[in-house]
């Protein structure tokens, strides 16, 4: 429950200073998307169904604040929580790189499914649109999130594998 | 840490996976007012802690519905600007016409065209028959340019005008400078018109302008035509056909004015 209860304050602190904070430090219109990262390092720090329930409730807060495509982030959040549960035996996944580099890699995937959806399916528009901004963001969230676990090792610890022990 | 082989999700990690997607597709398949109800539902109950959060995180940055906005506005202003350049090029149009109307002494009557007659060649156009205007057959129609034909009938709501082109038309011209007077006739396969029954001996310069003669009392007299462009010389003829380009573009013709004589 320490696990849940951790991720859900790390959460709220992490909407607060990407609405606040990365909200003014856009670099050519792209911010991080460090509620995703949160999302997979849930994945990383728990368990499977650990990223699973912080995925999903980290893409519920994102799908009230813009209800037009509720159930989107929900469910791509989820998943996005659930990959990173699977492949955390795979990595080192201490490695702030390595870290980046998986939090990179499901956010081009997160957002080219998404940019699909908001386009309606039209695979040219969404592939420009995808373009445009996601690579940018899967950069600047890399970093971000890597720097962070770098300086705050002690609030993300990497040790526990099992959210219910 | 070591690298452990890659971990198998267990049961229960596909149930809650499972779950989390069921719940999504419901919200996904709801209707728009659906997922509103269940958006300000979630706000106020079990995510009313984010409440803070949600305020300052607004909506997310949506690019592609900002490239449809943008798209919008764009065509709109396009459209706009259009409207606007139509709308001086008639305001430059009308002031001219004012400049016009205020310089000739006689009464005019403005009139728009709105048609021209089924034959190719614009020998009969329609107009807005103008409001208090007295319309009789044979009334003399001008334009900007010069003389553009006279009335043939009118009823309730138009006025069909003959114009010069119009073979049924006989318009008598004079020359400005020599005031030797001509008949005009339209010459459709060259686009230009001739006056026909100049004298032999005339001087006739290009550019001198042709006017109506006043002759037959068909047009007033002093009415623009033209304006020579040549010479059509036959020395078998008795007499001399000049080349005269109409001062009024007739296949471009938007506003006329009647003369109420």
């Amino acid at each position: 429950m320490l696990f849940y209860l951790r991720y859900l304050v790390g959460s709220f602190l992490v909407l607060l200073v990407e609405g606040t904070v990365f909200a003014r430090l856009a670099i050519a219109g792209i911010r991080p998307d460090l509620s995703l990262a949160v999302a997979v390092m849930a994945g990383f720090g728990g368990s499977v169904r650990g990223g699973v329930v912080i995925g999903f409730l980290i893409g519920l807060l994102r799908d009230c604040a813009d209800p037009e495509r509720m159930g989107l982030e929900t469910l791509l959040l989820s998943l996005v929580g659930f990959a990173a549960g699977c492949t955390s035996a795979m990595i080192n996944r201490a490695h702030p790189i390595m870290q980046g580099a998986v939090i990179a890699l499901l956010l081009l995937a997160h957002d080219f499914v998404r940019c699909l959806a908001v386009t309606s399916f039209a695979l040219g528009e969404a592939l420009l649109l995808w373009l445009r901004y996601s690579p940018g963001s899967a950069v600047y969230t890399a970093v971000v999130a890597a720097a962070a676990m770098m300086i705050l090792p002690r609030l993300w610890p990497l040790g526990e594998r099992r959210a219910f022990s | 840490m070591a690298r452990r082989g890659a971990e198998r999700p267990g049961l229960i990690d596909w149930m809650v996976l499972g779950a989390a997607v069921l719940l999504a597709s419901l919200f996904l398949m709801a209707d728009a007012s659906g997922r509103l109800h269940a958006a300000r539902f979630l706000r106020q109950t079990l995510l009313r802690p984010y409440r803070v959060v949600l305020g300052y995180h607004g909506c997310p940055p949506d690019p592609w519905n900002e490239v449809r906005r943008l798209r919008l506005e764009l065509a709109e202003r396009s459209l706009d600007r259009a409207r606007l350049e139509e709308m001086e090029r008639e305001n430059g149009r009308l002031r001219d016409l004012l400049d016009f109307r205020a310089q000739d002494l006689r009464l005019l009557a403005p009139a728009l065209v709105v048609g021209r007659g089924s034959d190719r060649f614009g020998e009969v156009v329609a107009l807005a028959r103008p409001e208090g205007a007295t319309i009789l057959p044979g009334q003399t129609v001008i334009g900007l340019g010069g003389l553009v034909g006279a009335v043939l009938d009118a009823d309730g709501r138009e006025v069909r005008v003959r114009t010069v082109r119009n073979g049924a038309l006989r318009v008598s011209g004079m020359l400005e400078e020599s005031r030797c007077v001509g008949l005009l006739r339209w010459r459709a396969a060259e686009g230009i018109a001739t006056l026909e029954g100049i004298a032999l001996d005339v001087e006739v310069k290009e550019g001198e302008g042709v006017v109506t003669s006043g002759y037959g009392r068909v047009f007033p007299k002093g009415v623009p035509i033209g304006t020579v462009v040549g010479v059509a010389d036959d020395s078998t003829a008795l007499a001399r056909s000049v080349r005269v380009r109409l001062g009024e573009d007739l296949d471009r013709l938007e506003e006329v004015f009647l003369i109420e004589d």
